[in-house]
């Protein structure tokens, strides 16, 4: 496990360095909604929005960047043809997910700091909350990054890389239904149940509670920590199965 | 035990039957050639023993390891490459090998690097690879672990001949030390290399035996006579 953990921490590195739009989805893309949203707030002259803005943008940023290595390297090696030659290393699937996961969870602390720095300059400390709050909270949304790559790699070996798209759209859409700068009450009734669904959810709400009531809820928190439990094995099954049926059906024969 | 033992093994896509029913038996240390035309069974064949794809009946194993149960100690003493190559281009050629080299616990080895004549080309990006030299990048990502068993599916295809010479020759050296399944369309390299080949036409074995056995049994002067005779088509080359 640690040999394949290694190498795919080498070889992200390496992509990372050397690939403009690697460098800018770690530090300039992360930066335009924390950046908007703080001029935004700072015009209509609200201290509360600007915690609001920048809390949801910064949670925005991190829970993209904590799906976006599980699904897109996976993606990468089906755009250069090299999904065969990975799946001959004698690793398990397992290994392979874990490996992308953990290289997601540095990229998205990266992009954490770099959108923090960001807020700093609005005059918004990220960091005066309790450490092990916020880690315990952002956690969760690495946690909700594995349950999506895993589900966006399935989609992909099912229908190939016209599902592709899901890499990059699937968390815009759910956090928009999981009250990225509002509570999930103003919701349109018929759509406020999925959030309720949405481990996100409960991430921005006690977000929210830690910076502007200074309460800390551990309901919510047993809450999003329950869901994934269930989604993480939920999205395990669904990932071995399609897994096996690419086994079946000669899908990686097609990637080499 | 043999290397490879394959019994009876089927593979169906939907309606499509691949491979129906095929039986083959390569000895430790044997370079055995599988010849056939596009669309034979061959690539599913070598893509079952790489345990890539599973059978649909039948079984296959691997120095005694079953492809359907046990992929992962196969995958271990196995290289495998196929006819066009493909690597990352953002990395060099250096840093793909060193990828494969960590994954698989081994170290790169510029030894391969220098049989395969990409001493000055391997620290460039891949970006600005031929495809012949992808194809040798392929070889030696194959070889990187030192397997037992090494699946060439189509080896030289795309590369300059004098290249192509050193690669069989470096195949020629692994006699009798590596067990080698190679397909290839090109007769010449079929007979320079292999003591055994198979012709295999539409998911069948049609005829097995040594390169001389194949000759004398079908009158023919070369293998492209045997396979000619034996399926009823000419090569693409």
């Amino acid at each position: 496990m640690f040999n394949i953990m290694k190498a795919i921490w080498y070889r992200n590195l390496v992509i990372t360095k050397r690939s403009m739009p690697d460098l800018f989805s770690i530090f300039f893309w992360p930066l335009i909604t924390p950046i908007s949203m703080a001029l935004f707030a700072s015009f209509i002259n609200s201290r509360e929005a600007i915690i609001i803005l920048l809390l949801g943008s910064i949670s925005w940023s991190y829970a993209y960047s904590s799906q976006q290595d599980v699904s897109y390297s996976f993606l990468r090696d089906m755009w250069y043809r090299s999904v065969k030659k990975l799946r001959l290393i004698p690793t398990s699937t397992f290994s392979l997910i874990i490996g992308t996961w953990t290289y997601s969870i540095f990229r998205s602390i990266i992009v954490l700091l770099v959108t923090s720095g960001v807020a700093l300059i609005f005059g918004f400390n990220l960091f005066s909350a309790e450490i092990w709050k916020l880690a315990l909270v952002f956690f969760g949304m690495n946690l909700f990054g594995l349950f999506l790559g895993m589900m966006i790699t399935s989609a992909l070996l099912r229908f190939g890389q016209s599902a592709e798209v899901l890499a990059w759209s699937v968390v815009d859409a759910l956090i928009l239904i999981s009250g990225i700068f509002y509570p999930v009450s103003v919701l349109p009734e018929s759509i406020r149940w999925i959030a309720f669904f949405s481990p996100l959810s409960y991430a921005l709400e006690n977000l929210r509670g830690i910076f502007l009531s200074g309460i800390f809820d551990f309901g919510m928190l047993f809450s999003m920590y329950g869901l994934l439990a269930i989604y993480l094995i939920v999205g395990w099954a669904i990932f071995s199965r399609e897994e096996k049926r690419a086994r079946e059906k000669g899908f990686f024969q097609r990637y080499d | 035990m043999p290397a490879i033992e394959i019994r009876n093994l089927k593979k169906n896509f939907g309606k499509f039957q691949a491979l129906k029913g095929i039986s083959l038996k390569i000895e430790e240390g044997e370079i055995f050639g599988l010849l056939g035309p596009n669309g034979a069974g061959k690539t599913t064949l070598t893509n079952i023993l790489a345990t890539l794809l599973l059978p649909s009946g039948g079984s296959a194993k691997v120095m005694g390891h079953d492809v359907a149960k046990d992929f992962l100690e196969i995958r271990k003493i196995i290289g495998y490459t196929a006819g066009y190559a493909s690597f990352i281009e953002h990395l060099t050629g250096w840093e793909n090998m060193k990828f494969y080299a960590m994954a698989y616990g081994a170290r790169p080895s510029m030894e391969l690097v220098k049989i395969m004549g990409m001493e000055g080309k391997i620290h460039k990006q891949v970006s600005e690879y031929s495809s012949g030299m992808m194809q040798r990048l392929g070889f030696i990502v194959a070889s990187i672990h030192d397997p037992k068993v090494l699946l060439l599916d189509e080896p030289t295809i795309g590369m300059d001949p004098n290249i192509a010479v050193s690669v069989r020759s470096y195949i020629n050296s692994l006699r009798s030390k590596r067990t080698i399944l190679l397909t290839t369309h090109n007769m010449y390299e079929a007979e320079d290399v292999c003591d055994r080949v198979g012709i295999i036409s539409q998911g069948r074995i049609v005829a097995l035996g040594t390169p001389a056995a194949l000759k004398k049994k079908y009158r023919v002067k070369n293998l492209e006579g045997a396979f000619l005779k034996m399926t009823g088509m000419r090569l693409e080359v």
